[in-house]
């Protein structure tokens, strides 16, 4: 971990978790081995396209998963086991210890009722805040979101509010107890690019405010490198690689990492794109060996039948799940030219 | 300002294929008497070379679909002109709009939904030839089949059912199909932006090199500026329904004149050059 | 090869599913499918195997019990009826009455309906307004009262009661119909088919009609059940189809007073009705299971 920087002790930890879910087509294999964690005051991101499991593990964390999933591994929450929660311990759990943000800000709040009061609502509850307390209060959220003119926008139903400010809203109801760990889940795909700065940066600027841990979920590569501290990078259900995104972008090990930033189209670059070929597998029917052999400049024989080792230690900072992962990055073989 | 359209006696080797003055798209709002009229697009005057593209880039409700739509014939202007090959499209009655239909194809975004889900590929991508009668039946299923090669997917894909595709497949079929008629003018409407982001490149590819190879005009509907501008030469920029700037894209891109065009190219995010942007760590007040 | 040839063909295909796999879930349904095939099948060949007369009137046999019972009279395996007639072949026969009906009626009904639906949601308009208040009013009116009345008027024969219920079961499909027909407008390949240049009627008939068909086919199975039922209310009634045609409804009305004395007399009917009701339902809730995934 570098050194500079402000942040505190883990907070939130993953541990080789592994989920299953049972669907008509049989067992289908959503993550396996995954392992992350995240300190106060760092923002890490899970970076992966559709299908790549990224939401999954989230959700584990969070005690959202459905009763067809079976998990294994390991979740904690400052050294205690959520998956071995309680009803009750999961209900206070997710109600004081994580504030999640999740992508449609219009299926997150209630068209009924006006957004001021359903701020107050989360206080009254779970504080035990009275009614003119729970107002005020509010209306503070609402400014710390930084809206303007926070005790108008209080009496407003969330139709009345932009797409932007109905998700500072929904970020204000997550962070409305002051929860340690902030879970977002693609919080600015949904929003027009320039909102989605501001947004943005204000999640940042609440993480430094209040001390959070921020895990954020995105399949957008610019959002990742602007927010991240560290970086996971998924592929077919797996981390295929770890570390500070710096080092992940900058000198990428593992393949996919590499492909994935060589293929967008950046600046007004005419250059023609490497675009990667084939498709992400279908979780129904992985491919045998290392998921992404098939699609991979780099693979060789043994790619088709050894799975690589979950993780191989780069330093004691990087990870990557690649049989060639030292060497292709020390041959600087994937650097973005 | 433009140049004045050459058309020959048979409509062959126009100069500007596709001549936009004053486009305007109304919509009335409100009932009785305070109806008011809201404009999703404004007075907009474009012009897109032969066998070049010009993208459109806005954000939601800039009014860039609108503008497609119209283009594609798809959507009546409430008043302004549009000039295909010379062809005014406002003129046109109802048969004959469909018949100019043959040289203007639409791509649309969401690559499964613009397949009818009870068709097959091959039907699917011949069904425009079937539409307007081109070749009888052995030859269209033989053209549908080329064109699956045109797009780059192996022919076993003409029996398979849009379900059974990814994303990806589903837009090359898209595209297929919009190639069957050999139309002139192709409107793409946001076309990579619901596909994952490893699949967007192979589909940037395959249009550049598909209008390099058939001499194809495109009017390229987007809100990733990166995107759009790896496959447009001339691209402009709507907001609020009106163009705000245009021009070529390394104009554009490069020197911006417009606040609101600034404004949009900083808030790219690139994945080297960007690093780090909004993870500040000063010291604001903590929050009580 | 410049780079911007188009790329090669994909290296993998996504393995082509099976398009029917038969799984535990499905049992159910295919056996009532099975159940009513039978049924079916048996009702209009009772010609030709069926023993004895639905008519025949045995008075050796009157009230007779069904097999096993004391005073069980040979070859009257399910009984016979206060006039002496057979109850399993009646049974049998008048199954032609209620499948003939349920099915004709859930058919025309449905083309009607159908067309009548797409159309309003297709055009729109005046049209529209026209078909939907039309359904509406229909809506907002008691069937039985109605049928009722024209039938008393008119006479009963299994042509008017087909045209009754017909015009009176078209509804629910022409609501489906318009309901559907609107959300097919709204996708993308509709506006595809639109910029290909298809004719409306073309569009309608090619990318309409075929998507919305899984869930009104649900819809007809389970409006054949409620046309047997209601026929078998109107035969209840003395509406149906007029003796001596055996029909279900008619051994029920017929065997009313017999529930204490010879119970099976109006037991047999009930419980044939109901089974095949359970079956239908049973068909129809186990087609949308398996079509609906695929459609709009």
């Amino acid at each position: 971990m570098p050194s500079d920087r402000q942040t505190g002790g883990t907070v939130l930890a993953v541990d080789n978790l592994s989920v299953r879910f049972r669907t008509a087509y049989g067992l289908v294999e959503a993550v396996r081995n995954v392992s992350w964690s995240v300190s106060t005051g760092e923002t890490l991101v899970i970076l992966g396209e559709s299908g790549s499991g990224k939401t999954v593990s989230v959700l584990a964390v969070a005690g959202l998963l459905p009763s067809t999933a079976t998990i294994e591994g390991s979740a904690r929450f400052r050294d205690r086991e959520i998956l071995e929660f309680s009803k009750a311990e999961l209900r206070r759990y997710r109600a004081n210890d994580i504030g999640m943000v999740f992508q449609d800000p219009l299926a997150s709040l209630n068209p009924c009722f006006r957004v001021g009061d359903q701020l107050a609502e989360i206080l009254r509850v779970h504080r035990g805040a009275g009614r003119r307390e729970a107002r005020q209060k509010a209306v503070e959220l609402i400014e710390a979101v930084r809206i303007r003119d926070p005790e108008r926008r209080a009496r407003q139903f969330p139709h009345e509010l932009s797409g932007g400010m109905r998700q500072r809203i929904v970020i204000a109801s997550a962070i409305a107890l002051h929860p340690p760990v902030l879970l977002a889940d693609e919080p600015t795909t949904a929003l027009d690019t320039s909102v989605r700065t501001s947004v943005l940066e204000m999640i940042q600027d609440l993480r430094n405010r209040l001390g959070m841990a921020v895990v954020l979920i995105t399949h957008d590569v610019g959002v990742a490198a602007a927010v991240a501290d560290r970086l996971a990078v998924m592929y077919a259900g797996r981390i295929v690689e770890y570390g500070p995104v710096a080092s992940v972008f900058g000198s990428p090990a593992h393949p996919y990492t590499a492909a994935l930033l060589g293929s967008l189209p950046r600046g007004i670059t005419r250059e023609p794109l490497q675009a990667i070929e084939g498709v992400p597998p279908d979780p129904r029917y992985l491919p045998s060996g290392c998921p992404f052999h098939p699609r991979c400049r780099f693979a060789q024989s043994r790619c088709g039948v050894d799975e690589p080792a979950r993780t191989e230690v780069l330093g004691s900072t990087r990870e990557a799940a690649c049989h060639f992962a030292e060497e292709l990055h020390a041959q600087r073989a994937l650097e973005l030219r | 300002m433009s140049d004045p359209v050459a058309v020959s006696a048979q409509g062959r080797s126009v100069d500007m294929l596709v001549i936009a003055r004053g486009l305007t798209k109304e919509y009335p709002i409100g009932r009785g008497r305070s109806k008011r009229r809201f404009r999703a697009v404004d007075s907009a005057d474009f012009e897109i070379r032969t066998g070049t593209t010009l993208g459109l880039v806005g954000e939601s409700g800039s009014g860039k679909s609108t503008t497609a739509m119209m283009v594609a014939g798809l959507l009546r202007p409430t008043s302004g002109e549009i000039l295909v090959r010379g062809q005014s499209l406002r003129s046109l009655g109802r048969g004959d709009l469909r018949r100019v239909r043959r040289n203007i194809q639409v791509v649309f975004q969401d690559p499964h939904s613009s397949l009818d889900p009870r068709m097959s590929v091959e039907k699917i991508i011949s069904e425009p030839l079937y539409v307007h009668g081109v070749g009888d039946r052995q030859q269209r299923r033989e053209r549908a089949r080329e064109l699956l090669d045109l797009v780059g997917m192996s022919r076993p894909y003409a029996e398979r059912y849009p379900h059974q595709l990814s994303g990806g497949q589903a837009q090359r079929v898209s595209i297929a199909r919009a190639l069957a008629l050999e139309p002139h003018l192709i409107v793409l409407d946001e076309p990579v932006a619901s596909l994952d982001l490893s699949i967007q490149a192979q589909i940037l590819n395959l249009l550049r090199a598909l209008q390099r190879r058939l001499g194809l005009t495109y009017l390229f509907i987007g809100h990733d500026l990166g995107a759009v501008a790896y496959v447009s030469d001339t691209v402009a920029v709507m907001h609020n329904g009106v163009i705000v700037e245009s021009g070529k894209v390394e104009d554009v891109y490069l020197t911006p004149r417009e606040e609101y065009t600034k404004k949009l190219l900083d808030a790219r995010l690139d994945p080297i050059d960007d690093i780090g942007r909004y993870n500040a760590r000063s010291g604001t007040a903590p929050l009580r | 090869m410049t780079a911007f040839e188009a790329p090669r063909p994909l290296p993998e295909m996504l393995p082509a599913e099976r398009r029917f796999r038969l799984r535990r879930g499905d049992i159910p349904g295919i056996l009532a499918a099975l159940i009513l095939v039978a049924g079916i099948v048996a009702a209009f060949t009772a010609d030709w195997w069926v023993p004895q007369d639905p008519g025949v009137q045995d008075l050796y046999a009157r009230l007779a019990p069904p097999w096993g019972f004391d005073d069980y009279q040979p070859g009257h395996i399910l009984g016979a009826d206060e006039l002496g007639r057979d109850i399993f072949s009646r049974i049998v026969h008048g199954g032609k009455v209620s499948f003939t009906v349920g099915l004709s009626v859930a058919t025309l009904a449905g083309g009607i309906g159908i067309t009548l639906g797409v159309t309003a949601g297709y055009r729109g308009g005046w049209i529209e307004a026209v078909i939907m208040r039309l359904v509406d009013v229909q809506t907002a009116f008691p069937f039985l009262v109605i049928a009722i009345s024209v039938v008393a008027i008119v006479g009963p024969s299994l042509r008017t009661i087909i045209i009754v219920l017909v015009l009176w079961q078209w509804v629910p499909f022409a609501r489906l119909a318009h309901a559907k027909t609107l959300t097919v407008k709204q996708t993308e390949f509709f506006r595809a088919a639109v910029a290909i240049g298809r004719r409306g009627l073309g569009i309608a008939v090619r990318h309409v009609v075929p998507n919305i068909i899984p869930p009104l086919v649900v819809v007809w199975t389970f409006q054949i059940a409620r046309g047997i039922i209601q026929e078998a209310s109107l035969s209840f009634l003395g509406l149906g189809v007029p003796p001596p045609t055996p029909t279900w409804g008619g051994m029920l009305s017929a065997g009313r007073g017999y529930l204490d004395t010879a119970w099976w007399i109006p037991l047999i009917p009930g419980i044939t009705i109901t089974l095949v009701i359970v079956c239908v339902n049973v068909l129809g809730d186990w087609l949308s299971k398996r079509l609906d995934p695929r459609a709009i």
